[in-house]
């Protein structure tokens, strides 16, 4: 055998370590059953591009200029199901199994103990004290959602991000104090 | 003279290859929704009216509309990326309650994107083309909201 065929697994490998989050979820098994399936893929090209075409001076310009400026990408998936148990937390926690230390850590984490019980976690991706993405999973009893946004993110500029761009407004700060 | 006859027959291909991308893309929804694409009287004049006065941003658009849609075959959300003319998914939006659904697909042509934005409404379906600068596109994606 040819004994550049033996580097290919590892070529394959280090390919899918250099993917983004979203890119190695598998959502085959779980799209088919939803009723509604949103999805949003904002690249890092699409955001550059735009961002050296908004005008500073213009306030809501400016605002979105600042918002996307280190932003690599921007990245939703939502599905939602006709009722109760269509997903199953075994199927949210092989999407959180992938999050894991010492690249990914997770700053907010929400379990409900009820059966049907809202879940929320955020985690995020850092190097020293550059933060290089978030990930957000929201799992509601008929609708579950992943954020994805890659890049050198200013986390005041998280909670201008919410509710833009197809990004859900997530109120993780009430579930917490539940 | 051959390389003449090349040229003439590869000249007006040249042309209308701007437009290829769209009539693939009305091919695809004619095939998926076993349909053929509605005369719309004047388009051609509207279209020339945009080219003039660039409404917000707009620098040129195709339209295309279908009617009597075979929603039967509407299982499996439609993928332009099928038609292999380097679209990009930026937004899909897929219902099987509502029967709605909206796809927004770019494609980089330097400094003007084109954007496609097929909407499909129960029987109907629009398809329309328009280039744009990219901080325009940003402006339909920043304002998508989920429906519930």
């Amino acid at each position: 055998m040819n004994n550049r065929y033996l580097y290919l697994p590892l070529l394959f490998a280090a390919g899918a370590l250099g993917q983004e989050f979203h890119q190695q979820i598998n959502w085959d098994k779980l799209a088919p059953k939803a009723i509604e399936n949103v999805e949003v893929n904002l690249d890092g090209n699409l955001l550059q591009m735009a961002a050296k075409f908004l005008s500073g001076q213009k306030p809501d310009e400016a605002k979105v200029k600042k918002l996307i400026g280190d932003i690599k990408g921007i990245y939703v998936r939502s599905l939602t199901f006709a009722k109760e148990g269509e997903y199953s937390m075994a199927d949210v926690e092989s999407i959180r199994s992938q999050l894991k230390a010492p690249a990914w850590s997770k700053i907010v984490d929400v379990r409900s103990a009820k059966p049907g019980g809202d879940n929320a976690g955020v985690y995020m991706k850092t190097d020293g004290n550059q933060i290089l993405g978030i990930v957000v999973i929201a799992a509601e009893p008929k609708e579950l959602t992943v954020v994805n946004i890659v890049g050198a993110l200013d986390p005041e500029n998280l909670r201008e991000l919410s509710g833009k761009f197809g990004i859900p407004k997530i109120e993780l700060e009430k579930k917490t104090k539940k | 003279m051959r390389s003449f006859l090349l040229l003439t027959l590869l000249l007006p291909l040249a042309a209308a290859g701007r437009d290829l991308s769209f009539d693939s893309a009305v091919r695809q929804v004619e095939s998926h929704y076993n349909t053929r694409r509605a005369h719309i009287p004047f388009l051609g004049l509207a279209g020339l009216a945009v080219g003039v006065a660039r409404p917000f941003g707009v620098k040129d658009f195709r339209l295309a509309v279908f009617e009597d849609l075979d929603r039967a075959r509407d299982a499996k959300p439609l993928d332009l990326r099928d038609a292999g003319a380097d679209w990009r998914p930026l937004v899909r939006v897929h219902s099987r309650r509502s029967g709605e659904a909206t796809y927004i697909y770019v494609r980089e042509e330097g400094q003007w994107w084109k954007m496609l934005l097929v909407t499909v409404d129960h029987s109907d379906a629009t398809v329309l083309q328009m280039s744009l600068k990219p901080a325009q596109i940003l402006k339909h994606v920043e304002n998508v909201r989920f429906s519930h």
